[in-house]
C-alpha cells in the first residue's frame, strides 16, 4: 500500500486546519510584537519586541489588565461552579424515569440553543429597572426591601441590577447560569446513561444508600465527562464576550470588564491590533497553562482515554 | 419552427428590457444608522433621485448605529467598503490616518452646492482632520446642536417655565422626583457618549471653554472645571436621576423620557419624532442648552453627517451625484421636515416649514447668540476614540458613583491629553 495515501486522505482537514486555525494564530503572534494600530498608519508595522507584553504587565501603563484579569476569573469560576452544580442536579432528575421525561429533556436544552447576545438581551430586560419582571416579581411578593439589605439604597425600591458595580457581575452571571446550565445538564445525562444498573445494583447488595451510591459510584464514573466539561465551559466562559457586551458593555465604572472583553474592546474600539493581538496571546497562555494544570491534577486522559 | 420563434422573440425581449438596467451603474450606500424610521426616508430619497438620474441606481445597505463604526473599519481593512455612507465627524480622524475617503473639495469648487452649504458644518468637518487645509471627507446634510426636552404637559401642571439656568435646572429636577412614582428629573446618560453631555455640562459650570492651553498642554484639571464635573455627576449621586442612568445610552434615556419616567431629556432634535409618537403632540416642548452660574453656555461644535466616498470606489463619479443629491436643496429639506433636524443647506433653511418649526428655533438658538462659548473635543489625537470609551465613560461613571473623586479623574486625563496632543503636535510639525 502507498504509504502517502493516509496523509492524502487527511490533507484536505490539514489544509482546513492550516487555513482558518494555524495561519491565524500565527498572525496573532505576528501582530503582538509588532506596532500595528490602524489609526497610526506612520508606524505600522514596526517590530516592536516584547513591548506590548511589557506594557500590558505594567500596571503603571495598563490599569485594565489586572483588574480585568481578576474579573475572568470571577466570571469564569461564578458561572460553571453553578452551572455545573444545576446542571448535575438536573441531569440526575432527568434520568429517573417519569411521565413527560423526552419533553422535560428538550425544554432544558432550550436555553443552550438561544444566542448569546439574546440571551443578554432578554436578561437586560429581566434585569431593568422600571420595565423589569424580576423587580416586579420583588414588588408583588413585598421583597422590595431586598434592596434595603444588599446596602443599595436607604429605601426599599426596585433596583436597576446592572447599575450597580456590586451587582453587575453576580447579574451577568446569572444570564450566563442560565444558558450554560442546559450544557451540563445534557453532557451529564449522557454520561449518567453509559453507567451500567449492574454496577447500581453491586452497590446496592453491598449496603450503599442513595448518597453512597452517588458518592462512590455515580461520581467516579462520571469523572471523565465532568472533567471535560468543565474545562470546555471554562475554556468557552473565558471567552465568551457577546452576553456580557450586551448587557453591560464591561460597565459599570468597568465592573464586568472581563479580559476577553478588554481584547475584544482593544480591537474594535481601539483599533490597536498589535496590542490587542499581545492580549490575546496572554489570554492563549493562560488557557493553555490551566488546561494542562487541570489535566495534571485531574488525571485525566492518563491511561490513554482520548478526548 | 413556431417554437423556435418564440424563442427568439422571447430573447430579443429580454435582451431589449435588460439593455437599460446593463447600462445604469449601480452604487452601493451604507446608511449608518439604520432605523424603522429613517429607511422610508432613504428609500423615498433615492426613488426620486434615480429619477433625476436614470443612469444611476443606488443600493441601500442598513447598519445598526451601534456597530457602523467596527464594519466599516473591517471593511476598510479588508477592502471591502461601499462606494460610499453616511459619515459621521467623529470617524474623520480615522478614515485620514487609514487614508480611506475621497477629498471631495475639488467636487465642491465645481458644484452648485458650493455655496449653498452651511459655512460652521463644513467647518466642523474640516476640523477633525487639520481644519481649512484638510480634505473634505462628507458633504454634511444636517447638523444639530445639543438642547433639552421637557414634558411640556407635567411643567404646565406645576406652573413652570423650562430652566434657563443649571441652578433652575436642579431645582426643577428636585421638584418632580419622586422615587416612589417612579419619577425622576432628568434622564441621564452615564453609558455610550455620555461624556459629550458632561463636557458641555462641566464646561458650561464653569463658563469656560478651554481644554489646552498656548503650549498645547491639556487644562482639564482646572478647579472650575473640577467643580463642574462634580456638580454634574452630583445629581446622580443625589438620586434626581433613575438608578440606571449609569448604563443608560441613547435608547435607555429615550425610553426613560418617553415612558414618563423622567421630566427633563438632554438630547438633540433628532429624537422628536419619537417623543410625537409615544407622547403625542403637545406633551413635549424643546428648550435651548441652559446658562451657566457665569452667565454663559459652552457647547460643543455642532455635529454634523452627509455622505462620504470610500477610496475604494470604482464610480466616484456618480457617488458624488448622490452625495451632492443628499445635501441639495430638496433633500435637506425633506429628510430634516421628516427626521426633525437642521438642514445644513442654506436654501432649504428658507423653507416655510423649517422657519416655522416649533421645536427646532430652540436647538439653533445657541447659534449667534453672544451668550454661547463654543469647544471641540480633540477629536483629531488618534487615541481619542478608545479613550472616550474606555477612559471617559468608565471614569465618569466612577465619579457618578462616588468611587473616584473629580479631580482624581480630570487629573488623570490632564496627563494623557497632554502627553497625546504634545505628540500630535511634534508629528504634524506645528511645534
Amino acid at each position: 500500500l502507498n504509504a502517502a495515501l493516509p496523509y492524502a486522505f487527511i490533507s484536505p482537514a490539514l489544509a482546513m486546519i492550516l487555513v482558518f486555525t494555524l495561519i491565524p494564530l500565527a498572525l496573532v503572534f505576528w501582530y503582538s510584537v509588532h506596532n500595528w494600530d490602524l489609526r497610526k498608519p506612520w508606524e505600522q508595522g514596526q517590530f516592536v519586541g516584547l513591548q506590548h507584553f511589557l506594557a500590558i504587565l505594567d500596571p503603571e501603563r495598563d490599569e485594565l489588565f489586572y483588574p480585568s484579569l481578576l474579573k475572568s476569573f470571577i466570571w469564569v469560576f461564578g458561572s460553571v461552579s453553578v452551572q455545573f452544580i444545576c446542571g448535575l442536579g438536573l441531569a440526575l432528575m432527568l434520568n429517573q424515569t417519569f411521565f413527560g421525561r423526552a419533553i422535560y429533556r428538550s425544554i432544558v436544552l432550550c436555553p443552550w440553543a438561544v444566542s448569546g447576545v439574546l440571551t443578554g438581551l432578554i436578561w437586560v430586560w429581566l434585569f431593568h429597572e422600571t420595565a423589569g419582571a424580576i423587580n416586579d416579581l420583588l414588588d408583588r411578593a413585598g421583597l422590595l426591601h431586598l434592596s434595603v439589605w444588599l446596602g443599595l439604597s436607604e429605601v426599599p425600591r426596585r433596583v436597576a441590577w446592572l447599575a450597580y458595580p456590586e451587582t453587575a457581575m453576580p447579574a451577568i452571571i446569572v444570564a450566563n447560569v442560565w444558558r450554560g446550565t442546559a450544557f451540563f445538564a445534557i453532557s451529564l445525562l449522557a454520561g449518567l446513561q453509559t453507567i451500567s444498573e449492574d454496577v447500581y445494583e453491586a452497590g446496592a447488595i453491598d449496603g450503599a444508600g442513595q448518597w453512597q451510591q452517588f458518592r462512590y459510584v455515580t461520581l467516579p464514573l462520571l469523572r471523565d465527562v465532568i472533567v471535560v466539561t468543565t474545562l470546555l465551559r471554562s475554556i468557552w466562559t473565558f471567552n465568551f464576550v457577546d452576553l456580557i457586551y450586551t448587557m453591560t458593555g464591561g460597565g459599570p465604572a468597568n465592573s464586568t470588564l472581563t479580559l476577553a472583553v478588554y481584547t475584544m474592546e482593544k480591537t474594535t474600539v481601539g483599533l490597536n491590533y498589535g496590542y490587542a493581538s499581545a492580549l490575546a496571546v496572554i489570554l492563549f497562555l493562560i488557557l493553555l497553562g490551566g488546561s494542562v494544570f487541570y489535566f495534571k491534577i485531574t488525571g485525566f486522559a492518563r491511561g490513554g482515554a482520548g478526548e | 419552427m413556431k417554437k423556435f420563434a418564440f424563442l427568439v422573440l422571447s430573447v430579443v425581449l429580454t435582451l431589449a428590457l435588460a439593455r437599460p438596467a446593463a447600462a445604469a451603474v449601480e452604487i452601493t450606500y451604507w446608511d449608518t444608522n439604520v432605523t424603522p424610521v429613517r429607511t422610508p426616508f432613504w428609500q423615498h430619497m433615492i426613488e426620486r433621485f434615480e429619477k433625476e438620474n436614470a443612469d444611476i441606481k443606488v443600493k441601500l445597505v442598513g447598519i445598526p448605529q451601534a456597530q457602523a463604526h467596527t464594519k466599516i473599519v473591517t471593511a476598510i481593512q479588508t477592502n471591502t467598503t461601499p462606494d460610499c455612507a453616511s459619515f459621521w465627524v467623529e470617524w474623520l480622524a480615522e478614515f485620514k490616518a487609514m487614508d480611506a475617503a475621497v477629498d471631495l473639495k475639488p467636487y465642491l469648487e465645481k458644484s452648485h452646492l458650493k455655496n449653498e452649504l452651511v459655512p460652521a458644518a463644513i467647518e466642523a468637518v474640516e476640523y477633525p482632520v487639520g481644519g481649512k487645509d484638510g480634505p473634505l471627507l462628507l458633504i454634511p446634510h444636517r447638523f444639530f446642536l445639543d438642547g433639552i426636552w421637557y414634558r411640556l404637559d407635567w411643567y404646565k401642571e406645576k406652573g413652570l417655565e423650562p430652566p434657563r439656568t443649571l441652578v433652575e435646572l436642579e431645582e426643577q429636577m428636585k421638584l418632580f422626583t419622586d422615587p416612589a412614582q417612579n419619577r425622576y428629573g432628568l434622564a441621564m446618560r452615564g453609558g455610550k457618549s455620555g461624556h459629550l453631555y458632561l463636557f458641555q455640562m462641566m464646561l458650561t459650570y464653569a463658563g469656560a471653554n478651554q481644554l489646552f492651553d498656548v503650549d498645547g498642554n491639556s487644562v482639564v484639571n482646572r478647579p472650575d472645571y473640577v467643580k463642574g464635573l462634580d456638580w454634574y455627576t452630583s445629581l446622580y449621586r443625589k438620586g434626581l436621576t433613575p438608578k440606571s442612568a449609569i448604563n443608560d445610552a441613547y435608547q435607555q434615556i429615550l425610553m426613560n423620557f418617553d415612558s414618563g419616567t423622567t421630566a427633563l431629556l438632554i438630547h438633540n432634535p433628532g429624537s422628536s419624532t419619537e417623543h410625537k409618537n409615544k407622547l403625542g403632540e403637545g406633551k413635549f416642548m424643546s428648550a435651548p442648552w441652559p446658562l451657566g452660574p457665569k452667565g454663559v453656555r459652552v457647547m460643543r461644535n455642532i455635529w454634523t453627517e452627509g455622505v462620504g466616498i470610500f477610496k475604494t470606489s470604482k464610480q466616484k463619479e456618480a457617488a458624488w451625484k448622490w452625495a451632492e443629491f443628499v445635501a441639495g436643496e430638496w433633500a435637506s429639506s425633506y429628510w430634516n421636515r421628516m427626521i426633525g433636524e437642521i438642514p445644513a443647506n442654506l436654501k432649504s433653511q428658507q423653507h416655510d416649514w423649517f422657519k416655522n418649526h416649533q421645536y427646532l428655533p430652540n436647538f439653533s438658538k445657541p447659534i449667534g447668540d453672544p451668550k454661547t462659548l463654543w469647544f471641540d473635543l480633540p477629536t483629531y489625537l488618534p487615541e481619542w476614540a478608545e479613550f472616550q470609551d474606555r477612559s471617559i465613560i468608565p471614569d465618569m461613571q466612577a465619579v457618578m458613583l462616588g468611587q473616584k473623586t473629580a479631580k482624581e479623574v480630570l487629573d488623570k486625563w490632564t496627563g494623557l491629553l497632554t502627553e497625546w496632543n504634545q505628540a500630535y503636535l511634534k508629528r504634524t510639525g506645528k511645534k
